[in-house]
């Protein structure tokens, strides 16, 4: 297992994401905010949990915490076996461009980059030569169905295009995690069914997916389903079978 | 549910008028009222606009007060009024037997015939009928002049001296008493600076007055006094005294003048009733408000027309007419101004709009037209352009009228009110002009808004235009075909109008460059990329910023190239005075009577000096010829004369200096020059020729030729002109001497001369000699150069200052043109420039980056993503526009190279060079401009780098 910048890995079990125990408060004294509070969860490899909660109930600060955007006031997240509270901000920045891969619900990516360039971001500033970083990119497009827009700008996109290319650029090189924040909130439903439908494939091909949603039916291509209230998980479903499972089986 | 439909249509409401006078002045209002708020609501932006429009417009607008105001000061109403003080309100300036007629100012003044015609004014009364003259309710005071000789030292000036009595209450105000006090006896008196400065005597030493003889020397003393203060009247080089320190005391009715305290201001037609008795005068109250028909600081009479004479035209007044082509070459400069004032100002409003995006995007989704977005803009830029023109005009003011205000400390006056001419309102204007240029294309892109667009946040960006491209490269052609036309022709005026025109077409070009730029950038590191790209989307911000540091550079580079092109020139027809290394001095004698003069003994004595001070140098001795002859007073001249040119003599007397086509004379600029007699070791210091041929030709009187011209058959002509003792030429004769021709480039001597040369009895013998002194192996030049100076200074001192010395040891050190700082401070402009222009477009580019530069975040940018991304920003558009820059401006730099060419290229022999018909200097400094190019935008990106946070947004939000 490769570590950014010659952290030590930790034994935290089989998953590639773990939250223990995870506090986070904004501000403090009587005006401090508890965005969450004590929520443990373990996302594994090849596994899709899905998380609901209604506004405020602290779904995106769960994943800026699983993705080292923001840092926990208590407990430990680990991205395969790395306690993020221990890594400086460059640490965290190289476990992004090499573990972690974000989906979010718009401005994906940057309008100035192509699509294979905003793919081949992660490799780019990781230090790949321009030449091996397209060729993954293209790689990573042609997954997604892509490959005929490598060169076009987001602006000539459609939406669920520039979501497609947002889940290759999170697949792109060796990442195992993808975090995903409404990545269907600005779509129209069949194309949401599409881009998750794909994230789904991702996950079943051995990634771990992490993805905030709003509505159950897209929570219905999750694994699991954990329900956030007030910054605690107020329930968990079991292991479900998924309508792609069932796609698949039948 | 049933739909049923209305029995009867509603009533239509009015539509409202959509035109209007009214309407249109209530929208103007309206957005004037929000653009004055948004203004004072972000003021560090608004302060940042208006001090670019600001500065320009400010330092012309003092220039413009102060050449106004200081023409004023110089004015005859100017004079008056300091003549006139301040306790009294009037002055007698002059007085006649018959009616006069006056100026306002009385600059001009005459008496009049019987039928009233002017006349001439030759009969002025004694003092005593003009002083009967003066009405019996008047109080006065008499003020008259007179002329006299004070000496310092071995120095004699001719001075005025005032003679007035300083006790009377009446004199108040025409000194200004800067130390000491004014006199209060005959045996005091006071100086204006200018004298005490000459005079170099300090308050409380005695100082002569003597008579002067009609050759301005000192006569006969006439007075003693001490100098009990320095006080500066209306004239300058002016002794103040009471009467009693000279005798006679008289003056005669043209130096006289009386004080005058009226019972009331004496207004203009009071002035002219006193005409009609003979007075002339100036009133204060007429001078500060002068009658309608005449301007204050012009020369002009109401009832006849102006007098010819020596001062019908030094009233004052401002010429400000000038030639069409001067108009037209001085509008396009103005208008590069302008267009650089814009460009600076231009990101400022790109800012401006883009912050405003979502308020344009409500008001026209609110029913606003185009016109109403664009108004929102342009008003904004109006508040500001107001505010800068009005601070610009009140900082003129206060510069000017401070300025006054310490004048007095320095012996200076200044009319006490800055005068606002309509000048200045029209430079004032300029700064509106230059802020709604600033905001024109912003606001044009605010009137194509579209409104879901900018309501989701998307940048305010329009369509590539090429044909914008295409006019922009017809425009640089024509531009270049001008400049070119103009560099021929030497014609500054095409220049100048072809640099504008040039100047536009690389604006209207760089939107396209950008375009390029970033299409071509694809290899380019991630940030660079980013940052190309970024530049090609928000055009509307690059262009301006790219454009302001374009124009810098090519100014810059223009400057550059027209300066290296004119030293490159100078220093190719640089002649030397002498071979380098040599120290000249030239000293005259300064005695009373010249024909005593005994040079040989004063060489002598520099010899012995310099053999102690510089032990081994070689010394060599040159005359000049001509000068006081042996015989008496009478003053003789020899020059060379040419073949087949003009007499060298003027019908004065005096030697032609300069040159003409194909003539050559003595230079102007050395003391030593035309026809000298040297040693040989001065022909060698000089010359640096050691021939033996040429020594033996200085040892048996040949005479030796450095120009070629002088010679004809081996011989040279020589003329001599000799002047009586009335200054007129008593004798004009030629004689021809043996010659060589040595053609060294050496300015000064034309024909030298050995010591053994014959010349006819009474070409005399001049007081200058030149002396050459080659220092010994070791001392460097300039402390040679001091041995000489303090050598020369102990002869002075040594023989009581009979032999001086003429301005200051010369060494020859080669061609010295020491413009590093010029060049420096042209490139540091350009580095400020570009700071300015680049880092305030970067600074928008980071705000409008935000999004991107959280994404980078979050797929794993590192932590000083952010500062590169700066970095890149202020690199695109500080290298663009500096190579641009750079590029465009070797065009115009060859025709500067050219137009400033002429001017050595025709300078006279002896100065720089000869004219060399059709010769040409290009250089271009390619270190200076490599630093523009690639030292300027690396300097911007690492302060960029430098003052950029380098923390990037981590969250993309948070619950």
């Amino acid at each position: 297992m490769s570590t950014p910048n010659g952290v030590s890995a930790m034994g935290t079990g089989s998953g590639v994401l773990v939250l223990a125990d995870v506090t986070r408060v904004h501000g403090r004294g009587p005006t401090a905010v508890h965005a969450l509070r004590g929520v443990s969860l373990t996302v594994g490899a090849g596994e899709l949990v899905a998380v609901m909660g209604p506004s405020g109930s602290g779904k995106s600060t769960l994943l800026n915490l699983a993705g080292g955007l923001d840092h926990a006031t208590a407990g430990m997240v680990a991205v395969e076996d790395m306690d993020l509270d221990a890594l400086s901000a460059a640490q965290l920045a190289a476990v992004r461009r090499r573990h972690v891969g974000y989906v979010f619900q718009d401005l994906n990516l940057i309008p100035a980059l192509t699509a294979a360039e905003n793919v081949s971001l992660p490799l780019e500033l990781d230090g790949a030569t321009a030449c091996i970083a397209r060729r993954q990119a293209r790689e990573a497009l042609a997954e997604v169905g892509l490959l005929e827009l490598v060169d076009r700008f987001p602006d000539d996109m459609s939406g669920g295009q520039q979501q497609r290319v947002a889940i290759a650029r999170a697949l792109v090189g060796d990442r195992r995690l993808i975090l995903a924040d409404e990545p269907t909130g600005a779509l129209d439903s069949e194309t949401g069914e599409e881009v998750l439908r794909l994230l789904r494939a991702r996950c079943d091909a051995g990634a771990a997916g992490l993805l905030v949603t709003h509505e159950a039916r897209h929570a219905g291509w999750a694994d699991r389903v954990v329900f956030l209230r007030d910054g605690a998980v107020v329930d968990e479903t079991a292991y479900a079978v998924t309508p792609q499972a069932i796609a698949t089986s039948s | 549910m049933t739909i049923t439909a209305p029995e009867e249509a509603p009533p239509q409401r009015p539509v409202p008028a959509t035109g209007g006078v009214r309407r249109w002045w209530r929208s103007w209002r309206v957005a004037l009222r929000v653009a004055r708020r948004d203004a004072w609501r972000d003021k560090w932006r608004s302060l940042l606009v208006v001090a670019i429009i600001l500065a320009p417009v400010a330092v012309l607008t003092t220039i413009d007060v102060y050449v106004r105001t200081d023409n004023l000061t110089r004015s005859a109403a100017w004079q008056g009024m300091e003549r006139i003080g301040t306790a009294a309100n009037a002055r007698v300036v002059a007085g006649f037997t018959r009616p006069a007629a006056q100026s306002p100012d009385a600059s001009t003044y005459s008496t009049l015939t019987r039928d009233g015609r002017l006349s001439d004014w030759s009969t002025d009364l004694a003092v005593l009928k003009v002083q009967a003259l003066l009405p019996p309710e008047w109080r006065t005071t008499r003020i008259w002049t007179d002329t006299v000789t004070v000496r310092s030292g071995q120095s004699e000036w001719g001075v005025n001296v005032a003679v007035g009595d300083t006790r009377d209450p009446l004199v108040a105000g025409t000194y200004a008493v800067v130390e000491g006090r004014l006199p209060v006896t005959p045996s005091e008196v006071v100086l204006d600076t200018e004298l005490a400065n000459s005079l170099d005597l300090p308050v409380g030493s005695p100082l002569v007055l003597y008579s002067q003889d009609q050759n301005g020397n000192a006569g006969q003393p006439l007075g003693q006094a001490t100098i009990i203060g320095i006080a500066n009247g209306p004239e300058s080089f002016t002794i103040g005294a009471m009467p009693g320190l000279l005798p006679g005391d008289a003056g005669t009715a043209m130096t006289t003048s009386w004080l005058v305290e009226t019972p009331s201001p004496l207004t203009w037609s009071d002035i002219r009733a006193q005409n009609q008795r003979g007075l002339v005068l100036t009133s204060r109250s007429v001078l500060t408000d002068p009658p309608a028909f005449c301007a204050i600081d012009q020369a002009c009479m109401d009832d006849a027309p102006l007098p010819s004479g020596p001062d019908a035209g030094e009233a004052g007044s401002i010429n400000l007419s000038m030639r069409p082509d001067e108009a037209a070459a001085l509008a396009a400069v103005g208008m590069l101004a302008l267009l650089q004032v814009a460009l600076m100002a231009g990101p400022a409003f790109a800012v401006s709009l883009r912050r405003r995006q979502r308020d344009l995007a409500l008001i026209g989704a609110n029913g606003g037209t185009p016109t109403d977005l664009r108004r929102a803009i342009l008003s904004s830029a109006l508040v500001l352009g107001l505010v800068a023109a009005g601070t610009a005009v009140a900082v003129a003011w206060l510069i000017v009228r401070l300025g006054g205000m310490l004048a007095p400390r320095f012996g200076k006056s200044m009319w006490p009110n800055p005068v606002l001419a309509p000048e200045v309102v029209a430079v004032a204007l300029v700064a509106v002009i230059a802020a709604v240029a600033a905001a024109w294309v912003p606001a044009r892109i605010a009137g194509r808004t579209d409104v879901l667009h900018a309501l989701r946040g998307r940048r305010p960006s329009g369509p590539l235009r090429h044909w914008v491209a295409g006019l922009g490269a017809g425009l640089v052609a024509g531009g270049t075909g001008l400049i070119a036309i103009g560099a021929v022709l030497a014609e500054a005026v095409s220049i100048t109008l072809g640099l504008l025109t040039f100047q536009v077409g690389t604006i209207l070009l760089v939107p396209w460059l950008v375009n390029a730029l970033a299409r071509g950038g694809r290899r380019l590191p991630l940030s660079l990329r980013l940052a190309t790209r970024d530049a090609a989307r928000s055009r509307m911000r690059t262009v301006a910023a790219v454009s302001a540091v374009a124009a810098a550079a090519i100014g810059a580079t223009a400057t550059l190239v027209g300066t290296a092109s004119n030293v490159a020139g100078r220093s190719h027809f640089y002649a030397p005075r002498a071979q380098p290394g040599v120290v000249l001095a030239d000293i005259t004698y300064a005695g009373e009577h010249p024909e005593r003069a005994d040079p040989e003994r004063a060489v002598a004595a520099l010899r012995a000096q310099l053999a102690e001070s510089l032990p081994g140098a070689t010394i060599g001795v040159a005359r000049q010829l001509g000068g006081y002859a042996a015989n008496g007073n009478q003053n003789t001249t020899v020059v060379l004369h040419l073949p087949d040119c003009p007499h060298p003599m003027a019908e004065d007397g005096m030697p032609l200096t300069g040159s003409s086509e194909d003539c050559m004379y003595s230079s102007p600029n050395y003391t030593l020059s035309g026809v000298v007699r040297a040693d040989d070791q001065w022909y060698a210091a000089v010359t640096g020729d050691t021939r033996p041929e040429m020594r033996a030709a200085l040892a048996t009187g040949e005479a030796i030729v450095l120009d070629p011209q002088a010679l004809q058959d081996g011989t040279v002509e020589l003329a001599t002109t000799t002047l009586d003792d009335n200054g007129e030429t008593a004798s004009i004769r030629t004689t021809a001497l043996p010659a060589r021709l040595a053609a060294f480039n050496i300015v000064g001597p034309r024909v030298i001369v050995g010591p053994s040369t014959t010349l006819p009895k009474g070409w005399g013998r001049d007081g200058t000699v030149s002396v050459a002194v080659v220092p010994p192996a070791g001392p460097d030049g300039s402390s040679a150069q001091a041995a000489v100076e303090a050598a020369t200074g102990a002869l002075s001192a040594g023989t009581g200052g009979r032999w001086t010395r003429s301005g200051h040891a010369y060494l020859e050190a080669g061609y010295q043109d020491d413009l590093r700082v010029v060049l420096g401070l042209l490139v540091a402009g350009t580095l400020a420039l570009a700071l300015f222009a680049a880092l305030s477009v970067t600074a928008l580019a980071l705000v409008d980056a935000r999004p991107d530069l959280a994404t980078m975040a979050a797929v794993g940018a590192p932590p000083r993503s952010r500062r590169t991304y700066a970095a890149a920003s202020a690199l695109v558009v500080a290298g663009l526009g500096c190579v641009v820059g750079v590029v465009a401006g070797l065009v115009p730099g060859w025709a500067l190279a050219r137009l400033w060419g002429v001017g050595w290229q025709s300078g006279g022999a002896g100065v720089e060079g000869h004219q060399i018909p059709g010769s040409d200097f290009f250089t271009v400094p390619w270190l200076m401009l490599l630093a523009i190019a690639v030292g300027v935008p690396l300097i911007t990106a690492a302060v960029a780098w430098t003052f950029t946070r380098s923390r990037i947004p981590l969250t993309r939000r948070t619950d």
